[in-house]
């Protein structure tokens, strides 16, 4: 017999009531987690994308719209570079690498990347991480295409398939125009990357430019006859054939380039960043932005939203602690008795204060490690369905430090929830509860 | 393991209470000039219900605590020694038996019998061949089952093994056959004598029956004690 076999059957003798407890503090803490490494992953998540690109150069209005449109699709940048530009930027200086990437045609809401074969091979969407094939290759021809990882599995795509892409990053009842003429077969699938880049399809300029100079000529073939147009449908167009050696440099438009500066084996950074940065800013016509500095700075920006996220978690801790506190002075008032009769055995007023203590925090013991199992489960699961519904790949995984730091919390708490009721036992007067019950 | 009172000048006697003052709020009081009771005496202490028997017993167990006087166990005054030591000094010395028998459920009847052995600083061999020793002197046979699981008469055997185990000196037995029909009631007495005896320990036992006077030696009126007070 010792304190512990006491304080075990007095949980036992209520079993219901412990249980019930100890899931409130599972709960709590399990939930504070998830919080936390959802917090961790989603900013995560946000940090990868930008991988090892050093320099992003487009015409955007800003450093940051530059970012978000060019590294995270978020809206076809507005304004073109010509492929001189390009290859002035790409002469300036002995980078270790420049990938142009035209944006604005999409495939059913996902954004296609026309762009050249370095950007599947050179560029790490994780830094350390290139993109590897899950099936087939790399596009090498005109008109094929590469889907990334999420865009392949939300639009069922495989090796084979012809797609017809649309002009606009919208459907095509939102304005979008397909371009029919131009079917593109799938030649590769990528695997998963946990980026933006998962959601998007990949093919080479060239193709992009033909559709493009098709269309523009097609226009141009419209103004001229716009008194005919009335009664026309819109794919009703008089084509011409463009072949790539027809392009123009009005034709090889882009909207961004990549761009990394050489640095030693294993090192992601370089010296010659900030001066190769200054130099690029003095040109006007384009924006130059740092996209881990925009991502940092965006994150800084948001970053008041995780307070909200751990008062929340916070709060969902100290109601549970407060359930703890109203279960165990609960049990108290039911327990009075056997505090008494220990009491008349030999046993002091401290020690039941601390066998009370004891009780409560083993309830938040068992409590928390249940917790930490069900945070485990939960993120797997929130992972599967964060993958599955919205395409953000999540790392998923529980912080150790931060399941020690909550779990010990929640064991503090739930052992100054058991000091109330541990007070009433160690004030309990011992003579008025040995009587008969009536 | 607990501390001797330096006024223990009366270890002759199990229990010597003097000048003790205890009083109710409500002005009931109890005075005792002057109690003692043999080592291995065996004493009844009656009165009607309510008269204070019970409080009596409870400040000689130490859970009630008196404004004057002293109380001696075997030599040491229970009532100068500092609130833990007085816990300790009762589970090492003192054994109470209820009426409701007061047993912890949940627990097993040897677990019952190891509490008061545990929290008197036995060690854990200690307390299991202790616990062992005065649940077989009861006849007790499963001292591992859930005391819940056994009969009214096993469990009242158990709460006296309680009593008794660890060489108490004292036995304190407060109404302990209250509720029982005059046959049991005398089979209880017995059974609590005769744990007394073996075990060598003083009893007190408390009864407003006064069918129990015939059993005891010696009687004490708990009258004696509350005469001009009102009843609490």
């Amino acid at each position: 017999m010792n304190d512990m076999v006491i304080v075990v059957r007095s949980l036992r003798a209520r079993t219901l009531a412990s249980v019930v407890t100890a899931a409130m503090v599972a709960v709590a803490v399990a939930l504070l987690l998830v919080l936390l490494s959802m917090r961790t992953a989603a900013s995560d998540a946000f940090r990868r994308g930008t991988g090892n690109v050093h320099l992003l150069v487009s015409a955007d209005a800003s450093p940051l719209v530059a970012v978000l449109n060019g590294l995270f699709y978020a809206n076809p940048p507005a304004n073109p570079i010509s492929h001189t530009k390009f290859a002035e930027i790409r002469d300036s200086f002995p980078w270790s690498w420049a990938i142009p990437t035209q944006l604005g045609d999409s495939y059913r809401g996902s954004p296609v990347v026309a762009t050249s074969p370095e950007f599947l091979s050179a560029f790490e969407p994780s830094v350390g991480r290139p993109f590897t094939l899950r099936d087939g290759r790399a596009f090498v021809a005109p008109f094929e295409v590469v889907a990334g990882s999420d865009a392949a599995r939300a639009h069922g795509l495989a090796l084979g398939s012809k797609i017809a892409l649309t002009h606009g990053a919208g459907a095509l009842a939102q304005g979008g125009h397909e371009h029919t003429d131009h079917p593109y077969a799938v030649v590769g699938i990528l695997s998963p990357t946990g980026s933006a880049h998962d959601r998007a399809l990949f093919t080479n300029l060239e193709s992009s430019w033909v559709i493009h100079a098709e269309e523009r000529h097609e226009r141009e073939s419209e103004g001229e006859h716009e008194d005919h147009a009335a009664g026309e449908s819109g794919d009703d167009h008089d084509h011409r054939h463009v072949e790539v050696a027809d392009l123009t440099d009005a034709d090889r438009l882009i909207t961004g380039i990549l761009l990394r500066i050489p640095t030693r084996p294993g090192s992601d950074a370089s010296a010659s960043l900030a001066t190769q940065f200054d130099r690029l800013r003095r040109d006007t016509s384009i924006t130059v932005a740092q996209p881990a500095q925009q991502i940092g700075r965006l994150m800084a920006i948001v970053g008041d939203i995780d307070w909200l996220f751990i008062a929340m978690a916070v709060v969902v801790l100290l109601s549970s602690a407060v359930s703890i506190l109203l279960a165990m002075v609960a049990s108290m008032e039911l327990r009075r008795r056997q505090v008494a009769i220990l009491r008349v055995l030999g046993a002091s007023s401290w020690r039941v204060f601390s066998l009370a203590v004891t009780e409560s925090t083993l309830i938040g013991l068992v409590g928390s490690l249940a917790g930490c199992a069900i945070a485990v489960g939960g993120c797997a699961l929130a992972t599967t369905l964060l993958a599955d519904r919205i395409g953000l790949a999540l790392s998923g995984a529980i912080d150790p430090r931060s399941a020690i730091l909550v779990s010990l919390g929640a064991i503090v708490l739930s052992a100054i929830a058991g000091i109330v009721p541990a007070a009433k036992a160690y004030s309990t007067t011992v003579a008025d509860h040995l009587r008969p019950i009536a | 393991m607990h501390r001797e009172s330096p006024e223990s000048n009366s270890s002759a006697c199990a229990i010597d209470i003097r000048g003790l003052e205890f009083s109710y709020s409500r002005g009931f009081r109890i005075v005792v000039k002057r109690l003692t009771i043999a080592p291995e005496e065996q004493v009844l202490l009656a009165g009607p219900s309510g008269s204070g028997k019970s409080t009596l017993l409870h400040l000689i167990a130490g859970v009630e605590h008196p404004s004057k006087g002293s109380i001696l166990i075997g030599g040491t005054d229970i009532v100068a020694l500092r609130r833990g030591a007085q816990d300790r000094f009762r589970g090492n010395h003192v054994g109470m038996i209820f009426q409701t028998f007061n047993l912890l459920h949940g627990f097993s009847a040897r677990e019952n019998v190891e509490v008061p052995l545990m929290l008197a600083g036995h060690s854990a061999s200690e307390q299991r061949q202790l616990a062992l020793e005065a649940l077989a002197r009861l006849s007790i046979d499963a001292p591992d089952a859930p005391v819940d699981t056994l009969s009214v008469g096993q469990q009242q055997r158990v709460a006296v093994a309680r009593a008794i185990a660890g060489g108490k000196r004292v036995v304190l037995a407060d109404e302990p056959t209250a509720s029982l029909d005059r046959a049991n009631a005398a089979a209880t007495v017995a059974l609590i004598k005769e744990a007394a005896k073996r075990a060598g320990a003083a009893l007190l036992m408390s009864s407003h029956d006064p069918e129990m006077r015939e059993a005891f030696d010696r009687v004490v009126e708990i009258e004696e004690f509350t005469r001009g007070g009102a009843r609490p």
